[in-house]
């Protein structure tokens, strides 16, 4: 080898460990090494920073179990800062941790040694459909919803929770003539129905006409929606099914809230019953339930849920089995 | 030789830095003290939202490419005008990373970051504009030469 081949390879070489150290050190902080810096984070800095480590623990899902004591330390007081994106996290990390966690919350509060505050409505809003359970506790709290703060109604409908009385709500909030933060609330959970709001159209029509130009823009924003093609989200399962767990959560959210127009998916979420995720599983049970009477077609494979490993899933199952034998 | 390892470090640590110096320095436009601006990337380094240090692979990655390229290049021979066509590619893209990044780092659009992912494949282009352009300032300068 000449001088000039060693110089060469020398150098590339050097460069190569440099962008492996590089490589491995991001490796390393989507990992156990990264989970346990982010828990310590969490521990100890300032509010903003702990709620940027809640969010980069959650964006580790498994990977940052590490730190479940510290997410659970910080979770024990709900009016801590960051305890929504602890909750957020938790569900991310480990599903059946977060569902333990939402039992004993709501058995808290039954037993009315919690309040539900502005802070534990966040935290059943962080939980999300995980925390099914206190659709009931979080309904009976709707007519004082003034107090509760402001994350009552996402909180239901993230829960699953699309009938009668939260729509009320919002139909009553966003008719309310004075612009506030309740009645712009509720313009923003009409997006967050997403096919559910389709039959409150002709309200939303006349909110489209109002003066206020946020009021108007945003239901016409809905409406625009309303009126395209849900043929992504009917499909949205297809052809990533196990392949990326936070888009299989976000398309089984979107079948729910479709409902029976969803039944062609029906083949692709019973799919995702066998899925190696435990959020991914139990959200399959979920979005059967919410699909209705079409999905009874899959209540072989739902009672076959009753020997999952997961007490998430198995309730999960159990409740959708109940949905659809009573669904008419 | 000595030369070709110099412009093969220079390239390295200009495509490196760019992220790095101009976060800093946009921070501290907006009215941050330095050492905050400073402990704020360093924070972001791993952070989900900003992945720093994802950035920085990504907007080093022209660079690396031509740091490569320039050492096996000007080691072999004819050197002053290779010097000049490296210099120039170099100037160009760190003129146009200099630019991308402080733009969407001042801007208030939130889709702005988009422009992270097109800028290795802008500099694929602005480099080999930049080395013609630097040999043929080389070539014009030896040619005026008495």
């Amino acid at each position: 080898m000449s001088r000039r081949q060693r110089i060469i390879w020398i150098n590339l070489g050097a460069l190569t460990a440099l962008l492996a150290s590089a490589i491995a050190a991001l490796v390393l902080m989507n990992g156990r090494f990264g989970a346990a810096r982010w828990a310590k984070s969490l521990r100890t800095a300032a509010p903003i920073e702990r709620m940027k480590a809640a969010a980069a623990l959650g964006e580790l899902g498994p990977n940052g179990a590490p730190a479940l004591p510290a997410l659970l330390d910080v979770l024990r007081d709900p009016d801590d800062i960051s305890a929504e994106a602890c909750a957020k996290a938790l569900v991310q990390i480990d599903a059946q941790r977060a569902y333990d966690f939402a039992t004993a919350l709501i058995d808290r509060c039954e037993r009315r040694e919690t309040e539900i505050t502005p802070a534990v409505a966040d935290v059943f809003a962080g939980l999300g459909p995980v925390a099914w359970h206190a659709i009931p506790l979080l309904e009976s709290a709707l007519p004082t919803r003034s107090e509760r703060g402001r994350s009552l109604i996402p909180a239901l409908i993230d829960m699953g929770d699309y009938g009668p009385a939260v729509v009320a709500a919002i139909i009553e909030d966003s008719s309310n003539p004075v612009y506030s933060y309740r009645k712009w609330d509720a313009m923003l959970a009409f997006d967050r129905l997403g096919e559910r709001a389709r039959p409150l159209m002709p309200h939303l029509e006349r909110l489209s006409a109002e003066g206020n130009y946020a009021v108007s823009f945003q239901a016409k924003m809905v409406l625009g929606n309303l009126k395209r093609e849900p043929a992504y989200a009917l499909g949205g399962l297809h052809g990533f099914s196990a392949t990326d767990r936070s888009y299989q959560e976000y398309a089984l959210d979107k079948l729910a809230k479709l409902g029976p127009t969803a039944a062609d998916a029906i083949p692709e979420v019973v799919t995702e019953l066998r899925s190696p995720s435990t959020i991914v599983r139990f959200l399959a049970t979920w979005t059967l339930a919410h699909i209705g009477s079409p999905a009874r077609t899959a209540l072989p494979q739902l009672r076959a849920m009753g020997s999952d490993s997961s007490s998430l899933v198995r309730d999960g199952a159990a409740q959708a089995i109940r949905t659809l034998e009573a669904a008419p | 030789m000595k030369r070709a390892v110099i412009f093969f470090w220079l390239t390295v640590v200009c495509g490196a830095a760019i992220p790095a110096v101009v976060a800093i320095w946009t921070a501290s436009a907006k009215g941050a003290p330095l050492q905050t601006a400073i402990q704020e990337w360093t924070d972001n380094l791993f952070a989900p939202g900003a992945n720093e240090l994802v950035l920085t692979l990504i907007s080093a990655a022209p660079f690396l490419l031509l740091a490569v390229l320039s050492l096996f290049h000007m080691s072999g021979g004819n050197s002053g005008p290779r010097t000049a066509g490296v210099s120039g590619a170099l100037m160009a893209g760190v003129a146009l990373a200099v630019q991308v990044h402080s733009s969407i780092r001042m801007s208030h659009h939130s889709t702005a970051a988009i422009g992270f992912f097109f800028l290795p494949f802008e500099e694929l282009i602005v480099m080999p504009i930049g080395y013609g352009f630097g040999r043929l300032v080389s070539s014009l300068l030896r040619r005026l030469k008495p």
